[in-house]
């Protein structure tokens, strides 16, 4: 679904892969002299760059005020900076910056920032925003139109700036659809929750509340529906319902499992989990005519299916004797193992040609993180039972819970693991996030 | 007081020890008893006491009793006499304890009084000791005061007396100090009279023969005066005689002297001429030769100075040919080196500005590449990215690419030193 970029698996020469222990210990030897300058001044200048880094681009944003908390300003900011690819310059290093409009010699503020914001509330909710180079003084304007939600055009500009850096789309301007359960301890007072919120964890609106379980939310490709399990027929059953009516219909209510939907990246299919025959296996089926297709044929636990563009599906298996993560064709046949590092890879999710998944070591369980082809990983988050990630469209943010405080709380953190913020969210423990596709209006 | 206490304790033993209720009751018992009584003097009153009670019971026997009932008036006689004696018994018993505690009480009172008189004549002792002892005391102390004033009154005495003994001894030395002096003055003034009446004596005496010795002198004078005057006109004679004589032989010497004088002088003169000439020839050929060679020293003395004016002018132009070219050097130096530092900093401003931009996809630990490019003074890629070498994945080695893509335009060259293309090209190892 959200792999629309290149999917080129081949490599321009094999890389000689070293084990990860091996090359953090030799990231951080290497990164300490980290340029050689040639002695001589008509020799050509050689400076040796390295992965590890903990700065961003400068980037000041001037206070544009607005009826939210923070203002505009405090939305990029946040925004921008939950990317892990900007470093937000105290405002008090260029005091008295002229208003949006007036002159500015960005020139002059290079060794503070790269890039200068200034913006200002069109007075009817909408956003005129400017960017400005430091290094060439260059100028782009955008006009952002007003939203119901006041938050919104301070997103949208969010990722336009984004965009403009760092040429890649930005994904502020999107949602977070989660599970939460409160009163978890007592069976007749439990409640289930289904919210949706900004990406930045505000503004959470009630889909739907239940006294039965609800379960694994996942967004339709054009970001309007939301298919989910409910055991409110006490068995669990898969449902789609749109965001916006609350109009909502039966997917699956086949016996046994009923679990684990995941929306093709057309739209067509939702894969899932079904236990027909007493085992889960991956099945897919057609959202137009609700025909079934078996996908994998296994006597392990095939579970958790996620898809790889439109043609594969990638999926946990225990049957190797451990859940790894396996692809395998979206019109089934063999599915081949991903996954070797580690005894525990599960609960992938697909973005950008990047995976997203647990890895559990020593007891503990983490978010990592792999491009589509290449078997390397890096660990993105810290906690000891993190569970449950999902990735912006962009793949540069991954969404996940973590246990805080004995409750499980909504997280997130940059592709490259610099940012790492918890976000708001309703009372009771957060289940369950799924990152909405970008959004079209 | 403890000694009242210990016999009051005493009593109080004694007559505890006493069991009093189980003592027989003498007329229901019916058998005899024997009363051991601690003092014999006790029962003698007693013994009075049955004596006038044993007449009633006398008379009442006095009809004529049966043998049998003489016993048993003799068994209730026996009877009564023991009930008697048991009351005297117990009469007496208890007059002893009476007079027992009399008797301590008494002792007590005697002994408290004896102890009060001990205590009072032990106060009065000690009263009359302390009396004493103060008595004593005072005394020793107006012994002591005494014996300090006499001691005072002998010190004083002492000290005036060795007070008036050192003021004797002063006056005397005064005295004797004054008697000294006046001696001292008397011999001082005897002495100096002497010594004027001397010196009187000889200055008269100097003086008499300072005007003798003068007087002989100037009579000396006189007559050397008058020998030398006369010697003097006889030699003046002489002299004229002489000097005359003298006069006229050396006329006559310097008249053949001059004629021989004047014939010398001619041929003297003559040769003199001769040598002067061949003297002056050969002067004027030392000299001209002198000249020759002097103006030779002259000239190779000029050229050696000038020569040496010369060296010293290009030694002086190379030196500082040398320093301009040293100066141009450091000079030189100093600009490679402020370019260098140029340099480093532009290519510091590099490194930040695409290392914060580059964001190689995740896991490709180990993985580099290698790229070279120039960057045009406005900062853009000049004939694009040349990649070296890319050991990674295609998305490792295109996030090299992009991370240049996204950074441009780059931080320009410092204007300021104009880099060449060399300057502005730069290889970037990327791991």
């Amino acid at each position: 679904m959200r792999n629309k970029n290149r999917m080129n698996n081949t490599k321009l020469q094999n890389s000689q892969k070293r084990g990860g222990w091996q090359n953090n210990i030799l990231l951080a030897l290497f990164s300490v002299v980290f340029m050689f300058i040639a002695p001589s001044a008509q020799a050509e200048l050689e400076l040796h760059i390295s992965k590890t880094s903990d700065d961003g681009i400068p980037i000041y944003i001037a206070n544009i005020p607005a009826g939210i908390p923070g203002g505009h300003s405090g939305i990029i900011e946040a925004d921008l900076k939950r990317s892990g690819r900007f470093t937000i310059v105290n405002r008090s290093k260029i005091p008295n910056i002229a208003p949006y409009g007036g002159t500015l010699n960005a020139g002059a503020y290079q060794n503070i920032a790269d890039y200068i914001v200034r913006g200002k509330d069109n007075g009817n909710g909408g956003l005129f925003i400017e960017l400005v180079s430091t290094s060439d003084n260059a100028k782009t304007n955008y006009t952002i139109t007003a939203n119901e939600n006041p938050r919104r055009p301070a997103h949208k500009a969010a990722d336009l700036i984004y965009e403009k850096i760092t040429r890649k789309k930005g994904a502020f301007d999107t949602r977070l659809a989660y599970v939460t359960v409160t009163n978890s301890a007592s069976k007749n007072n439990r409640t289930f929750r289904l919210y949706v919120s900004d990406s930045d964890g505000y503004n959470p609106q009630t889909i739907l509340t239940s006294r039965r379980p609800l379960m694994s939310p996942a967004w339709s490709p054009d970001g309007r529906e939301l298919a989910y399990v409910s055991f409110e027929r006490n068995t669990s059953a898969i449902y789609v319902q749109n965001i916006f009516t609350g109009e909502k219909r039966l997917i699956s209510a086949r016996e046994g499992i009923n679990g684990a939907p995941a929306w093709s990246p057309d739209g067509s299919r939702i894969a899932m989990s079904l236990s027909i025959d007493g085992n889960p296996e991956i099945y897919t089926i057609n959202t137009k005519n609700g025909v079934l297709k078996r996908i994998t044929k296994s006597s392990a636990i095939d579970t958790e299916p996620a898809w790889n563009g439109t043609g594969s599906i990638i999926f946990t298996s225990d049957r190797g004797g451990r859940p790894q993560l396996y692809r395998i064709s979206a019109n089934g046949g063999n599915a081949q193992r991903i996954t070797f590092d580690g005894k525990y890879n599960s609960a992938a999710d697909i973005a950008n040609n990047k995976i997203a998944f647990i890895t559990g070591n020593r007891g503990a369980f983490h978010v990592a993180l792999r491009s589509i082809s290449d078997s390397g990983k890096d660990i993105l988050s810290n906690g000891r039972l993190d569970e449950s990630p999902t990735l912006a469209p962009n793949g540069a943010m991954v969404a996940y819970t973590t246990l805080r405080n004995g409750q499980n709380t909504l997280a997130v953190v940059s592709d490259n693991g610099k940012s790492r913020q918890f976000l708001t969210s309703p009372a009771g423990g957060v289940r369950e996030p799924a990152w909405s596709p970008y959004l079209h209006k | 007081m403890s000694a009242i206490l210990l016999h009051v304790l005493i009593v109080g033993v004694f007559v505890l020890s006493f069991d009093w209720t189980e003592k027989p009751e003498v007329a229901d018992a019916g058998i005899p008893v024997s009363i051991l009584l601690p003092n014999a003097e006790a029962l003698v009153e007693p013994a009075n006491i049955v004596d006038t009670k044993k007449d009633p019971i006398d008379k009442e026997v006095e009809p004529q009793p049966s043998s049998k009932s003489i016993k048993a008036e003799e068994a209730l006689k026996k009877k009564q006499e023991q009930q008697r004696l048991a009351k005297l018994a117990v009469i007496a018993k208890q007059e002893a304890e009476l007079k027992l505690k009399r008797a301590a009480e008494k002792k007590l009172e005697e002994e408290k009084r004896a102890k009060q008189q001990a205590d009072e004549k032990k106060v009065e002792e000690k009263k009359r000791v302390e009396q004493e002892i103060a008595a004593k005391k005072l005394a020793e102390q107006q012994k002591i005061e005494e014996e300090r004033k006499k001691q005072e009154k002998i010190a004083e005495e002492t000290r005036v007396a060795k007070k008036k003994a050192v003021e004797k001894k002063q006056r005397e030395e005064a005295l004797a100090k004054e008697k000294i002096e006046e001696q001292k003055a008397q011999q001082r003034k005897e002495e100096l009279l002497a010594e004027q009446k001397a010196k009187a004596e000889r200055i008269a005496k100097l003086k008499a023969e300072k005007e003798a010795k003068l007087k002989a002198e100037e009579k000396a004078k006189k007559i050397a005066k008058e020998k030398k005057a006369a010697k003097a006109k006889k030699k003046a004679e002489r002299l004229a005689k002489e000097k005359e004589a003298k006069k006229k032989k050396e006329a006559e010497e310097r008249a053949a002297k001059a004629k021989k004088e004047k014939a010398e002088r001619l041929a003297k003169k003559k040769a003199a001429e001769k040598t002067a000439a061949i003297k002056a020839a050969k002067l004027k050929e030392e000299k001209e030769a002198a000249e020759k060679l002097a103006a030779k020293k002259a000239e190779y003395h000029r050229k050696w100075e000038e020569a040496q004016a010369k060296k010293k002018a290009d030694a002086i132009a190379a030196k500082a040919r040398k320093k301009v070219a040293a100066q141009e050097a450091a000079r030189r130096k100093a600009l490679a080196g402020q370019k260098e530092q140029a340099k480093k900093i532009w290519g510091g401003k590099i490194y930040n500005y695409v290392k914060r931009r580059w964001h190689p996809p995740p896991g490709t630990n180990g993985q580099s590449g290698k790229i070279k490019l120039t960057v045009s003074g406005s900062g853009y890629i000049a004939g694009g990215i040349k990649v070296i070498s890319c050991n990674g994945s295609k998305e490792f080695c295109d996030s090299i690419i992009d991370a240049f893509e996204q950074a441009e335009p780059l931080p320009g060259p410092p204007a300021k030193y104009n880099f060449n293309k060399s300057n502005r090209t730069i290889t970037f190892k990327m791991d």
